[in-house]
């Protein structure tokens, strides 16, 4: 058997080293590689999906090479065992396949070293060749099997190029059409674990799904295989008894490798809890139409004080918070409501002055504490202490059902606790998700997609201790005060004097001060190790937030009426933390810092020609923006806050390359018409909605206030937008008036104001139509290289 | 007079490489066979002569003319059947003859009554409005000499007609082929020499683009009278035999093989015995010594 | 040795029946089996060869039937069909290397060794190193006798082996093939008799699926035994004589056309009857008009 085996993968590998159509195969893939990655910039694993048409015409070419050399019958005539021919011709195949893969990598690997603008690291280089592999035995797969089922050339090609077809097909949006378990032994999802995997954590959070998917990859490529060989026995024989015997034998081969492959998925899913407790959370949730608005509470936090204890090797964490709440209003309801994620368990509440327990209540994500008597009668001031504890290991899932990054999650790789998730009792009823329907072109019923919503307080002082048995780097949007060792734990206190809606991250950070010329404070940037040479850039997009900080500062106005300028930090973020696939966590709660994607980070791209993403280099430019506008640039059609990010981005390069630059954008956006060219864009931006808002304000800029009604406008919107995280029409109106450049009683003053009104009536249109503001799915085939800097919502 | 006069015709390919050397010969109304081991020129010959290859040297002359000077006259009295006989299987047989006649420049009123005749002449006539896919060997190859005798050609060159053929069929070809050359000159190439090369007026023996033999079959085979044996030797001892000398023939018995050699003198082999020549035995000998012309 | 075929029929999609209930004993030595085109003989080879399946009918070996077992079929015998080619990249030393292996000659050494045998039997020992895409038509179909002969298979299947080959390459040809025959049984389908002639013991005639005639080639010679007429005559003889009977074989000589017939009565005044040959009784066979059957 060996023998067999051996000899006809020396016979095959020595034909293809002969064969000129494999060396011209092998330099086409090459040279596409080499393309590929000097567009996208790094090592993309995505790239070894380009590669599927010449290796499914190369195998095809193996598989039908005796026909076409009129061997055949000699060699049917030979008394071989036809499963070890397979066998020996499909390991030849699998040889030659990675020999070309190890050989793109290495000259890949060595130009890296150059000076070439490509970044390619071990961990790039894994994830491509475990996406190369898996390519390699479903092509192989594939084509053995429908070589064995037809023996005509011209039909083989046509059913391999159909595959292919179907694959891209059903890899891009059209994929939602199957049921999710199809997922995971789809044939096509070869991607499955998508883009480059985190240089310092590796694929986490789906390290046990890889292999799941890698297993379940191979199973099936085997089993294709399998089923070929024994069409091919079948046919070498006589019929009947060919067929059992080889049944006989393979029965018992396959029926081992489904238990194993179950076995070992369920393990996988034992690890990844997140998709059951994904999967429970929607059971668990109370539906968001039964709390349209946030009810807001008769009271207001005037102080937090947590005390925080980690446990990442159980994804635990346990909390006792100290909520000071003051009255507002005379109101004297017996009751006090919470928001806080449905997995955080409430053991205790307790009213710490007293001491005293207090009952409480805890439905879903809402939680109702009876407040003391006494307090109900006289005092203005109450300090609860909750404590509570729970599993945090939220994930957000795409239509497949398959996890694409944490929500909340306290793990030893990788600890995230965003900014207005209610990680910590948020008081009111905030409501934390919301539904919107996403259509399908051919569709009449959609499907329900979540989005998170932002569950949000006012500044107020903040005070947080952070315990935890592990050296932990950690970051969060207020001030590191004091970091020690304990004993065996390590304590982390950070205070500040009016913070909202904070953040907890913890990961292989190392943090670096960055100068910047002309300024004292030096900018705090939170970096993986050895990606630091892209500081330099960091220090460019400071000169950009001091010149939007001139339109809008930033401060945080604290209830008792003090004024605090907000610092800010920059952090690298895996991809995991900002890539989501279908919304659920489009608002990223990362207040007061700049998150920029790893693959941003580390590329040595960012200004080299060839860069495919000029795109990336404007997003990255324009994170700065997130500090007053979150999640801006960030959608297919931009929003009112995506126009006046966009007018302050505009409005900063025309401060640096002049007056030219504005003028080209106005001249743009009056044009702009969004039927004509779907990927029309400037800057990132596209969308109606975005050239009504640039045209406003413009017009705002035109008006006898100029620059500073500009200015002051920006400041009114901003100024609700950061409570209410939504700018709605209504506040622009009200902006409006209050800047007495319209009224919206019917009166006709001049023609600006009938431009004012024009533009809000077109607005409203635009807001309300549902056509405007359908999720739908665009089936766009062109290939993308996942490149994942983006949060991707595909909602308008 | 009819006549086709091959005059010193060369073929030269690559550096050293003659395909054609110095062939000369005159042939006039009848059939020839030319015969030849495999790589000796026999395809490039026929080719010459069909106007498909230019001459490196030398002179074709027809009739008198050198057909270089008026091509076309020339092909207008040439009827070939190539090697490898090409047609489109969906096409019928009348279709085809029509779509030939086209190529040939006949005038078109003539076609019905040209392919008719052909036709019948070969015998196909039941066949010709069948698709050409289904038809058999025998019936394509006569399909093939019928598209060659469209303009009824004073020469007919075939290259290996009857490769494919039974039997039977082989018969009727050599029978049809020997009436034709009454008033025709016909040039076949054939790798049998039995059969019914017999039919030939003439063979030209080509041995590595040389002619080691032009004339009749009977001349021949009187050029070996007193150089063919025999000799009847056990079977082990054939291939020593083999080696040593130039074996034109073998025939196998129960224990024994029939060894035939041809010799200028008397091989020292015990038993050996003179014995009447064959039409393989000249072939042998004469392809034989152009080999070891050629090594000196 | 002992090659049994019982009642073999072939039937294919359509009601097209190739063969009709062929049998016959073979054994060691040559076997020709000749026939007019479709009539069976590659199917019959075929299915030999394990290529295809009879729709009715044994096969057996020493008494061991094997027509089911296609493994065993197989492993005895060495086919060559009449088209074929190899991989034109590779060494013809190569390609009788990978094909030993798949014939189950797995040890290195004896592998080596048979390939060498052959080679030096079908003389291509010379260009064992050139590639396959540069050997001449008469070289690669002595690669192809060369890789059924790999393994001393105890029957060797050739179909048409000696087409395109010119005579000095068929006579080598037929030596080997005598030589193979003393051992093994050599089934060879041709059309032409010349090349069989020569170490026959066995002749089958098929035609259209039926086998007309099984038996040593002298007995076929004879049923041609007196129709056979040798006449002189000149041209215009020659044309009344082809009008009226079959000519098997005109020879010129001294101007005049000797002329032999097949007749089953003497065709003109000057005929004399001559001793059959092979061709003649094969022809007379199959017209029926000469009434002569087995």
């Amino acid at each position: 058997m060996i023998t067999e085996i051996m000899g006809t993968m020396r016979f095959e590998v020595g034909l293809y080293l002969k064969s000129r159509n494999f060396w011209l195969a092998t330099f086409l893939v090459n040279i596409c590689a080499w393309v590929a990655f000097l567009l996208a910039g790094q090592v993309m694993s995505g790239v070894a999906q380009m590669f599927i048409p010449v290796l499914l015409f190369l195998t095809a070419e193996v598989v039908t090479k005796d026909k076409r050399e009129d061997f055949t019958e000699i060699i049917c005539a030979l008394p071989y065992n036809s499963s070890f021919l397979l066998i020996g011709r499909a390991l030849a195949v699998l040889f030659w396949f990675m020999f070309l893969g190890m050989e793109l990598l290495l000259t890949i690997l060595l130009a890296a070293n150059t000076a070439l603008p490509v970044y390619g690291s071990w961990s790039a280089c894994w994830a491509f060749m475990v996406k190369y592999f898996l390519v390699c035995i479903n092509v192989i797969g594939i084509t053995f099997l429908v070589a064995s089922m037809t023996k005509n050339n011209v039909r083989l090609y046509s059913i391999l190029f159909l595959w292919w077809l179907i694959g891209i097909f059903l890899t891009g949006n059209a994929g939602i059409l199957f049921p999710q378990w199809m997922a995971i032994i789809n044939f096509t999802f070869i991607h499955g674990f998508g883009g480059n995997p985190s240089e310092v954590i590796g694929v986490y959070p789906y390290e046990k799904m890889i292999t799941a998917i890698i297993f379940s990859q191979i199973t099936c490529s085997i089993l294709l295989f399998i089923i070929a060989v024994i069409i091919e026995n079948a046919r070498r024989g006589p019929r009947k008894s060919m067929i059992k015997s080889a049944f006989l034998q393979v029965f018992p081969c396959i029926t081992m490798i489904l238990v194993v492959f179950f076995i070992a998925l369920q393990n996988a899913d034992i690890e990844n809890k997140g998709y059951k407790d994904v999967l429970a959370d929607s059971n668990n949730r109370v539906p968001p139409a039964a709390v349209n608005r946030s009810v807001q509470s008769n009271m207001l936090p005037a102080a937090y004080d947590l005390y925080i204890t980690l446990d990442p090797k159980t994804h635990n964490m346990m909390v006792r918070a100290q909520v000071t709440l003051k009255k507002i209003g005379n109101t004297s309801s017996p009751i006090a409501e919470f928001t806080l994620r449905d997995y955080l368990n409430v053991q205790k509440i307790s009213n710490v002055a007293t001491g005293e327990v207090l009952a409480w209540k805890q439905q879903g994500p809402y939680l109702t504490v009876s407040l003391p008597q006494e307090y109900l009668a006289a005092q203005d001031l109450l300090t609860l202490e909750i404590n509570y504890s729970g599993t945090v290991w939220e994930w957000s899932k795409d239509l497949y059902g398959q996890a694409t990054g944490i929500v909340n999650a306290v793990d030893a790789s990788f600890t995230c606790l965003r900014g207005g998730h209610a990680w910590y009792p948020i008081s009111g009823r905030q409501p934390l998700y919301t539904t919107t329907d996403y259509f399908l072109p051919w569709n009449k019923e959609p499907k329900h997609i979540e989005q998170s919503l932002l569950a949000s307080h006012i500044p107020v002082p903040f005070k947080m201790t952070v315990d935890s048995h592990e050296d932990l780097t950690l970051i969060s949007n207020i001030e590191l005060a004091d970091k020690r060792r304990i004993g065996d734990l390590q304590r982390h206190k950070f205070v500040s004097k009016g913070a909202r809606d904070v953040f907890l991250l913890a990961g292989p950070y190392e943090h670096a001060k960055v100068e910047v010329p002309g300024r004292e404070k030096l900018v705090d940037v939170y970096h993986f190790s050895k990606h630091d040479y892209n500081l330099k850039n960091m220090a460019y997009k400071v000169r950009q937030i001091d010149y939007y900080s001139s339109l809008i500062p930033r401060i945080n106005k604290i209830s008792d009426g003090e004024n605090l300028e907000r610092e800010y930090l920059i952090f690298e973020a895996p991809r995991f933390l900002t890539y989501d696939n279908l919304m659920n966590t489009s608002n990223l709660g990362f207040i007061d810092s700049i998150a920029i994607p790893e693959a941003i980070f580390l590329t040595k791209a960012l200004y080299s020609p060839w860069w495919s993403q000029p795109a990336g280099r404007i997003l990255s430019e324009a994170r700065s923006l997130n500090l007053w506008w979150p999640n801006c640039f960030s959608k297919e059609k931009g929003d009112i806050a995506d126009g006046l990010a966009l007018y302050m981005y505009v409005l900063y390069n025309e401060n640096r390359y002049g007056k030219e630059f504005y003028n080209k954008a106005k001249e743009y956006w009056l044009f702009y018409n969004n039927g004509s060219d779907e990927n029309a864009e400037m800057l990132g931006q596209r969308g109606r909605v975005v050239q009504e808002v640039f045209l406003l304000m413009d017009m705002i800029r035109q008006s006898h206030l100029g620059d500073n009604g500009v200015r002051q406008f920006l400041r009114i919107i901003h100024a609700s937008y950061q409570g209410k995280h939504v700018i709605e029409l209504a506040d622009i109106v009200t902006a409006l008036e209050s800047m007495s450049l319209f009224d919206k009683r019917n009166v006709e003053r001049s023609m600006e104001d009938v431009k004012y009104r024009n533009t809000i009536n077109t607005l409203n249109q635009l807001l309300t139509s549902q056509q405007e503001n359908r999720a739908y799915s665009n089936m766009k085939f062109k290939l993308t290289w996942d490149f994942g800097t983006q949060i991707k919502a595909n909602i308008p | 007079m009819l006549t086709l006069e091959l005059a010193g015709i060369s073929k030269f390919y690559k550096a050293a490489s003659w395909g054609l050397r110095n062939v000369s010969t005159t042939l006039t109304p009848g059939l020839f066979t030319l015969i030849g081991p495999n790589g000796s020129g026999k395809t490039t010959l026929l080719r010459l002569l069909a106007g498909i290859l230019q001459l490196s040297a030398g002179k074709v002359l027809f009739n008198g003319q050198d057909i270089s000077k008026d091509h076309s006259k020339y092909k207008e009295k040439l009827g070939y059947l190539p090697q490898e006989f090409g047609f489109y299987p969906e096409m019928t047989g009348r279709d085809f003859l029509y779509y030939i006649a086209r190529l040939k420049d006949i005038p078109t009123k003539l076609y019905p009554t040209r392919v008719e005749e052909v036709a019948q002449c070969v015998g196909v006539t039941s066949f010709l409005d069948r698709r050409i896919g289904g038809w058999s060997v025998g019936l394509r190859q006569r399909l093939g000499i019928a598209q060659a005798l469209l303009n009824d050609p004073d020469i007919l060159i075939l290259d290996e007609p009857m490769v494919g053929l039974d039997l039977e069929e082989k018969l009727f070809f050599w029978n049809y082929l020997s009436q034709l050359s009454k008033e025709r000159i016909i040039l076949l190439s054939s790798n049998i020499l039995s059969d019914f090369i017999t039919y030939s007026d003439g063979v030209l023996l080509l041995v590595k683009g040389e002619l080691g033999f032009g004339g009749g079959i009977q001349e021949l085979i009187d050029l070996m009278q007193d150089k063919v044996w025999v000799v009847e030797v056990p079977a082990e001892m054939r291939r020593e035999l083999v080696c040593k000398w130039t074996v034109s023939g073998i025939d196998i018995l129960n224990r024994s093989c029939r060894i035939r050699i041809v010799s200028d003198s008397i091989p020292d082999i015990l038993g050996i015995q003179l014995t009447e020549p064959r039409l393989e035995d000249a072939y042998t000998y004469i392809v034989n010594q152009k080999d070891l012309s050629k090594k000196e | 040795m002992l090659l049994q075929i019982t009642n073999l029929m072939k039937r294919y999609k359509g009601n097209i029946t190739a063969l009709h209930g062929v049998s016959c004993s073979l054994s060691k030595g040559i076997v020709g089996i000749i026939g007019p085109n479709a009539a069976g003989k590659t199917t019959l080879l075929k299915i030999l060869a394990s290529l295809e399946e009879p729709t009715v009918g044994e096969i057996s070996l020493d008494g061991l039937s094997i027509g089911k077992n296609k493994q065993i079929l197989r492993s005895s015998i060495g086919y060559l069909p009449q088209e074929f080619g190899f991989h034109k990249c590779i060494t013809g030393e190569a390609m009788l290397d990978y094909i030993a292996v798949l014939r189950g000659i797995y040890d290195k050494k004896i592998r080596q060794h048979a390939v060498d045998e052959v080679l030096e039997s079908v003389h291509l020992k010379g260009v064992r190193q050139l590639n396959i895409g540069e050997y001449s038509f008469g070289m690669k179909r002595r690669l192809g006798i060369a890789q059924a002969l790999l393994g001393k298979p105890r029957i060797l299947i050739l179909d048409e082996p000696m087409e395109g080959l010119d005579p000095g390459e068929s006579i080598r040809l037929r030596g080997l093939l005598g030589e193979v025959a003393n051992e093994s049984l050599v089934i060879i389908a041709t059309h032409s008799l010349t090349n069989i002639e020569f170490a026959c013991n066995t002749l089958l005639v098929l035609r259209q699926g039926h086998m007309l005639y099984e038996g040593v080639p002298e007995k076929l010679t004879e049923l041609a035994d007196g129709l056979v007429w040798q006449i002189n005559a000149d041209f215009q003889q020659l044309e009344q004589l082809k009008t009226a009977f079959k000519i098997v074989g005109v020879q010129q000589k001294d101007g005049q056309a000797i002329v032999r017939v097949l007749s089953s009565q003497k065709p003109s005044g000057n005929a004399v009857a001559a001793k059959a040959r092979l061709e003649e009784g094969y022809l007379a066979l199959l017209n029926s008009e000469y009434g002569v059957n087995i």
